[in-house]
């Protein structure tokens, strides 16, 4: 075994470390090249190897297991400064623009509300439908475990249908082109219906897989005391599949939370597309970041929440 | 009920198929079992032992024959299954308690769901079979704090609470530590004096010859031999028997 170090070892040595971090500074300082300057080869070139630099240097550091991690929490916040810094430098976008269209919060003043009843929207489009696609779901998988040939083959279509056309174009179908057949949703019901039938699926789906997760022992104890298939589903299966199908369920009704955003195009006043209103009217995009980092408030801690769950379910 | 009558059938099977697609598993088995009378059934591991025990309450699909439990076919159409389960208590080797209840609560459960009797009487008598299994101490424990010869204990208590006429063992000791065979036969043994009738997959030698009344002997989806243990065991008439009595005697 060899245990002396490999040729390469020069690279880990603090020096180096230090040598590198001085030749890419000198790099940025007088090797780029300036802006207006752009002969094409040269340019291109120059920058691209800058970013190499920058990138092995950063990876190098990251990937040592012997270097201490506040080193490493430096580096990468220097990485995403430099990644930043360059974007900046080359874009030409300036500070003064930049404000003044993504972080223009003049423009909003008076117009919070409209964006606090959009995401009362989105919060109710997202409550109702889960609801509605949880007791789908729900009906579907209980359905299923009765293993009937012929019901499980329209259970099976129902959930490769919904699961195989784009949310967009249900609710764009239940919208614009039931209306010619006589029925008018309206946008919010399209939105509920739309995706209390997609989620639906993805969640019959899950609860299903918890449902065969239950050792089939379970099921014929049950059965030879003389319990009912609905009985043992009830009393033996759900509450052994439910606590296992929470997480799985949980994510879908992230997913389905984001899926209000589609419901703009089929005009429900939820929050992006009450966001996209003031866009139009305000001739400024602020409202579009405003919206973002309302989307991000709300789903980073349910995120997090169902990255707890399935943890906590592992143990 | 009047005097217990010994002749009385509780069981009578009528050339008992099974086939899994190709595979046929059971064929042609004809028995009976009179009231009180306990039955053990070996052989070696293919022979349809389990198979046969599960279709006498139909857990598996029989493809053909007739069974009658107490008189009744349970081969009718449109029969409900149900209520002849509710006459046959069924043991299981892996035990199957249902984890997400304590060990009183797996016992209640089909007295309340299915006798539809109360949770103070289904409790009481809870009590009372747990204090006849010696597991009384356990009544509000959870399965996995439970050793495998309690949870099998506790398992026949659950089959017992529903009052069963008749008792089915799936192998009940095949997966328990040897220290912890003998509470579990213990109970089994109790319930047969008591005149329970019972049916019991098991290569407890020494269990059968004083518990059993009969040895049904299969090989090949057949009963090939049946009598008395010392018949058996003693005297056996047919190759495949002494052939196996030979291997794990």
């Amino acid at each position: 075994m060899r245990t002396h170090p490999g040729w390469f070892d020069w690279v880990r040595r603090p020096l180096f470390t230090v040598l590198a971090f001085v030749v890419l500074v000198v790099y940025a300082f007088f090797l780029l090249p300036s802006k207006d300057l752009a002969p094409p080869f040269w340019f291109y070139f120059s920058i691209s190897l800058f970013i190499l630099l920058v990138l092995g240097y950063s990876g190098n550091i990251l990937a040592d297991r012997d270097k201490p991690e506040f080193l490493k929490m430096t580096i990468a916040l220097l990485l995403i400064a430099v990644l930043c810094w360059l974007f900046y430098r080359y874009s030409g976008a300036q500070w003064g623009r930049l404000r003044e269209f993504f972080f223009n919060w003049e423009k909003l003043e008076g117009n919070w509300w409209i964006l606090r009843n959009g995401l009362g929207v989105t919060l109710m489009l997202a409550a109702i439908s889960a609801v509605g696609s949880v007791l789908v779901g729900l009906l579907v998988a209980i359905l299923r475990a009765y293993n009937s040939p012929t019901l499980n083959l329209f259970l099976k279509a129902y959930v490769d249908i919904f699961r195989s056309i784009p949310m967009i174009v249900i609710m764009v179908v239940l919208f614009f082109a039931l209306p010619y057949a006589g029925i008018s949703l309206g946008s919010i019901l399209s939105t509920v219906v739309a995706l209390s039938l997609g989620y639906g699926a993805y969640a019959a789906e899950s609860i299903r897989a918890g449902i065969e997760s239950v050792h089939s022992g379970q099921i014929e104890a049950a059965r030879s005391l003389g319990l009912s298939r609905w009985r043992t589903i009830h009393k033996i299966i759900l509450p052994q599949a439910i606590p296992v199908v929470i997480p799985p369920l949980t994510g879908n009704l992230v997913a389905m939370l984001k899926d209000t955003a589609v419901a703009s195009v089929v005009a429900a006043p939820e929050l992006l597309k009450r966001a996209r209103e003031l866009y139009t009217s305000k001739t400024n995009p602020t409202p579009l970041v405003a919206a973002a980092l309302i989307y991000l408030a709300v789903l980073i801690p349910l995120v997090r929440a169902v990255n707890m769950l399935e943890n906590r379910l592992k143990k | 009920m009047n005097a217990i009558d010994k002749s009385e059938k509780m069981i009578e099977v009528v050339d008992l198929h099974k086939r899994f697609k190709d595979l046929h598993v059971l064929r042609g088995i004809s028995t009976a079992v009179t009231r009180s009378e306990v039955v053990a059934i070996m052989g070696p591991s293919g022979s349809g032992k389990s198979t046969f025990l599960r279709c006498l309450n139909r857990l598996e699909e029989p493809s053909s024959g007739h069974i009658y439990i107490e008189g009744v076919d349970i081969m009718a159409p449109y029969i409900d299954i149900n209520k002849v389960r509710t006459e046959i208590g069924m043991v299981f080797q892996s035990f199957n308690l249902f984890p997400h209840l304590t060990a009183i609560e797996n016992i209640k459960l089909a007295p309340m769901n299915v006798r539809k009797i109360s949770a103070q009487e289904a409790t009481q008598r809870g009590m009372a079979l747990l204090e006849k299994v010696e597991l009384k101490d356990k009544a509000e424990v959870y399965p996995d704090q439970l050793s495998g010869g309690q949870q099998q204990r506790v398992a026949i208590a659950r089959a017992l609470a529903m009052q069963p006429q008749i008792m089915f063992f799936d192998e009940p000791t095949s997966a328990l530590d040897p220290e912890m065979i003998g509470e579990v036969l213990d109970v089994m043994r109790a319930m047969a004096q008591e005149g329970m009738t019972m049916m019991i997959v098991s290569h407890e030698m020494g269990f059968i010859r004083e518990a059993a009344d009969r040895i049904l002997f299969l090989d090949g989806g057949l009963i090939v031999e049946e009598g008395t243990p010392d018949q058996i065991f003693s005297d056996s008439q047919h190759p495949r028997t002494q052939e196996f009595l030979s291997r794990i005697l």
